[in-house]
């Protein structure tokens, strides 16, 4: 079935065309979430939700685009929409403890990527919770050129920019890391 | 481009070599498709639960009771400033007067 066709079939609400979306992309889709959330629950959530949006306005996807890109645009605006949300949260129980106990402070607990090499795990989890100190768009560009591994072309058709601001974002969002780490590492002497 | 010297950050990005991708299990779409059925059977219902919503339909219930208690308020003062003829009659002849025959 080629791209053309699944997205016919999808604006037709056919159910083994949505299931065959899924089935593909799910992986992917839950990995780069997962990198910008670094929260497992947050990720899957994230990632039915992703899913749910692309089968509601399959209609109106305009096609400028690969659909796998457009996944991927749909994707990493809910993963930012769950930080901004996240972030929020955060300041609302600072000030009113009381509105949410129950909360868990998931970014104040080190994350470790499920994929790394355990010898790898410690130093991976201070390199996850400085990126989680970037500006949002630094942190995004880092994420899914560094971490995920995607490629700037791939990467700025996500993020709507140009290469030149993709590659200025991630050489920012390097120097603004290696003054993090310093810090981290000062505290392991 | 300027040249940047991270050295720290390169160490640091070097753990993340050889990481596998991390996967979602085989039962994602059932959840999927639960939590869209979910969503279909809220939807009547789903906006009207939102906070928006319901912060909204308690400060309208508020407004009302306020409005409320103070039209009571207006209409308890103008009966008391009103006097029947009855009294005024007391009045006017001192007829208040409290007598002993």
């Amino acid at each position: 079935m080629n791209e053309q066709e699944l997205i016919q079939q999808l604006r037709q609400g056919n159910e083994p065309a949505f299931r065959w979306l899924v089935e593909t992309y799910r992986n992917r889709v839950y990995n780069t979430v997962l990198n910008i959330l670094q929260d497992d629950k947050e990720a899957e959530d994230t990632t039915q939700d992703t899913f749910i949006q692309v089968f509601e306005s399959v209609n109106s996807f305009k096609e400028e685009s690969a659909l796998s890109t457009w996944i991927y645009r749909i994707a990493v605006r809910k993963a930012l929409d769950k930080i901004r949300r996240r972030k929020t949260r955060q300041k609302l129980r600072q000030f009113l403890p009381w509105w949410m106990p129950g909360e868990n402070t998931s970014t104040s607990e080190p994350f470790h990527h499920p994929g790394i090499l355990i010898e790898n795990k410690e130093k991976a989890a201070a390199l996850f919770k400085a990126i989680q100190s970037l500006p949002e768009k630094q942190q995004l560009a880092f994420t899914l050129i560094k971490v995920q591994g995607m490629n700037y072309e791939d990467a700025c058709l996500i993020l709507q920019q140009n290469v030149k601001a993709v590659e200025s974002l991630v050489s920012r969002a390097k120097v603004n890391l290696q003054k993090q780490l310093e810090g981290y590492y000062k505290t392991l002497k | 481009m300027k040249k940047i010297f991270t050295p720290l950050t390169d160490e640091y990005l070097k753990s993340l070599e050889g990481m596998q991708h991390a996967a979602t299990d085989d039962y994602f779409y059932t959840r999927l498709k639960a939590k869209m059925e979910r969503n279909l059977a809220q939807q009547g219902w789903g906006f009207k639960l939102k906070p928006v919503w319901v912060i909204g339909s308690l400060v309208c219930l508020l407004a009302l009771n306020g409005f409320m208690l103070t039209q009571q308020y207006k209409i308890k003062q103008s009966t008391n400033n009103k006097t029947s003829p009855l009294q005024n009659f007391a009045t006017a002849y001192d007829q208040t007067i409290l007598s002993s025959y």
